[in-house]
């Protein structure tokens, strides 16, 4: 059935990456995008009051954005946990503030086990009328699409019934 | 053709804003488009074959080296929408996609590889849960002793005298030598 696809395909490409701690995560750099994903992406945009940072491309995707410099990307939800395990994340508590530089993880339990939807990096607070601070966050949101930095919980639909957590490095 | 619901946009943005196979799996199994697909193909079972070699066949053509694969979003749909079908066609597509390895489809065969262990874990529940194991009646007697004896943790071997030799393993290998 796939014959084509392993005569004209190429090998996925990997480099080394690694925790804090050593341990190696497994990587798969994403091919440039085709024109229907790049279409698809500027579709997905379209509804959203997002700041448009850069334009469709491959190689990274959100978990590559935030923990690999966008060199690569991650896939394995197993990899996530060993990350923010090994390079000393934790969850931000209730009182206090997030900052930028925090990340926030969109996430969904099913059968309590942790399903990773996407991650992001808060580049910036804005305050609001009502008072406090709503932290915008830079996304990439997948393989091939572009990145774009939006208001926390201004997400495609996929994700807007996501529980959201924001984890921080600080001590 | 129903099958060409796979290649909506909807499940195309699903794919496109959702970094894990794992969350993509858990989304597109709750698709009503998947679910479509899944049911029609479960009514026509005798075609299924036809059907998704078909599918497959008009849409790999698209695959341009070093550039993302079009239709990769439909092809994670159509693994999911297979998971649990119990037909061969299935299970020929999941084995084939899953053995993929090229940078242009790096989502499909990760989410392929997913839905074959979910596929095994349902075989393995559905075959328990066919098992019909009613609990042993009381009131027959044959039962009765038969599970009395087993219960009293006697055997002929207890039965026998036990001889102690005090002789090792250890001693019979420096015998030995």
């Amino acid at each position: 059935m796939f014959e084509l696809a392993r005569l004209v395909g190429t090998p996925p490409k990997e480099i080394i990456l690694q925790t804090r701690a050593g341990h190696s995560i497994p990587n798969t750099q994403f091919c440039e995008p085709d024109a229907n994903s790049r279409a698809r992406y500027d579709m997905i945009r379209k509804p959203h009051s997002w700041i448009h940072r850069k334009p469709a491309c491959g190689v990274y995707n959100c978990f590559g954005l935030v923990w690999a410099n966008r060199r690569t990307a991650i896939y394995d939800e197993q990899s996530i946990s060993q990350i923010l395990n090994d390079d000393g994340y934790r969850k931000l508590r209730i009182d206090e503030q997030p900052l930028p530089g925090d990340i926030v993880i969109y996430l969904r339990y099913c059968d309590q086990v942790r399903d990773t939807y996407h991650v992001g990096l808060i580049v910036y607070l804005i305050e609001q009328r009502i008072g406090g601070k709503v932290p915008w966050v830079l996304s990439k949101w997948d393989g091939v699409s572009g990145e774009d930095i939006h208001e926390i919980r201004d997400v495609p639909p996929s994700l807007r019934d996501c529980t959201i957590e924001i984890w921080t490095d600080r001590p | 053709m129903i099958m060409n619901l796979l290649d909506s946009d909807d499940i195309a943005q699903v794919v496109l804003t959702v970094a894990t196979p794992n969350a993509l799996c858990n989304i597109l199994r709750n698709h009503k488009d998947v679910e479509a697909v899944r049911r029609y193909l479960f009514d026509n079972a005798d075609d299924a074959r036809q059907l998704i070699e078909e599918y497959v066949r008009e849409r790999i053509i698209d695959l341009n080296p070093r550039t993302h694969f079009q239709h990769e979003a439909a092809f994670c749909a159509l693994a999911v929408a297979l998971e649990t079908l119990p037909m061969p066609a299935s299970e020929n597509f999941l084995s084939e996609l899953a053995a993929l390895k090229i940078a242009e489809m790096p989502i499909s065969p990760r989410v392929a590889r997913l839905c074959i262990e979910r596929r095994k874990k349902l075989l393995i529940f559905n075959t328990i849960s066919q098992f019909n194991v009613r609990p042993i009646p009381n009131n027959d007697v044959s039962l009765h002793r038969r599970t009395s004896r087993v219960l009293s943790g006697l055997t002929d071997l207890d039965r026998r005298p036990r001889l102690q030799t005090g002789i090792t393993y250890q001693d019979t290998l420096q015998d030995a030598a």
